[in-house]
């Protein structure tokens, strides 16, 4: 990308007047959180349409043309929708607490972990979905399930 | 000439100003919090802001207007699937 400057003079920003029609791609709502709705339900977006994120990927992986994954990409918008459906029919409380944290702590995962606890055994409750960190080593408890992080 | 008598044991006169020092340091960080919360809203300012989260915050000003408003809803609104955040600019020269 080319370097950014703020505009001089600046009059509105850009709408885009031919969007995409029916002909070419279904329409599909997208999804309505910000960022930090977002990363609270991270984990348990990955749980939950773990087989739509990987064809999505790796259809991604082929070719980044916009064009060649729009199938894919509504596959994965659905399944969002859908689990934030269900989270809100749910979890709401708890949800809304933790990315309330969230919102005041610069978006630091590592700040809110009462709630993150509170969230997590609700979702486990009502949905049976787990956070999973992948990645952690073999025999290390994962980061947000250590009760002295700061300690060796 | 009468030798200047001390008027304790361990000198703390020295400290006074120190403290007023040290009060006037933490009203500046007290003032420069709140000015910082008023900007945005009420939260603190986000700092370490990388690629990911500018992004994410222009995201987030399409979808609500303002950068440090969140919501939660299920639907985005219909104006975000054709909106952006680059600025129309008059030309000028």
């Amino acid at each position: 990308m080319t370097t950014h400057r703020e505009g001089t003079f600046v009059e509105g920003l850009w709408v885009e007047k031919a969007g995409l029609t029916p002909e070419t791609a279904p329409p599909v709502p997208e999804v309505g959180c910000t960022s930090a709705p977002l990363e609270s339900m991270a984990f348990f977006f990955a749980d939950y349409c773990k087989k739509y994120n990987d064809d999505y990927v790796l259809c991604k992986n082929e070719s980044q043309d916009p064009r060649h994954c729009l199938k894919e990409g509504r596959k994965v918008t659905r399944c969002a929708l859908d689990l934030i459906n269900k989270l809100k029919q749910n979890c709401d409380q708890q949800w809304t607490n933790h990315w309330e944290c969230l919102d005041m702590n610069n978006h630091q995962l590592f700040k809110c972990r009462k709630e993150e606890k509170e969230f997590n055994d609700c979702v486990f409750k009502r949905l049976g979905l787990t956070k999973v960190i992948p990645e952690t080593p073999e025999g290390q408890t994962s980061v947000h399930l250590k009760e002295k992080p700061l300690y060796k | 000439m009468a030798a200047a008598r001390q008027r304790w044991l361990v000198p703390i006169e020295p400290l006074f100003p120190l403290l007023v020092i040290g009060a006037a340091g933490l009203l500046m960080r007290w003032g420069v919090a709140k000015y910082q919360r008023y900007e945005n809203d009420g939260k603190p300012k986000r700092w370490s802001v990388d690629r990911w989260d500018r992004r994410m915050m222009e995201r987030d000003s399409r979808l609500t207007g303002n950068v440090n408003v969140q919501q939660a809803e299920v639907e985005a609104p219909k104006a975000f699937l054709t909106n952006s955040a680059w600025e129309l600019e008059r030309p000028f020269m």
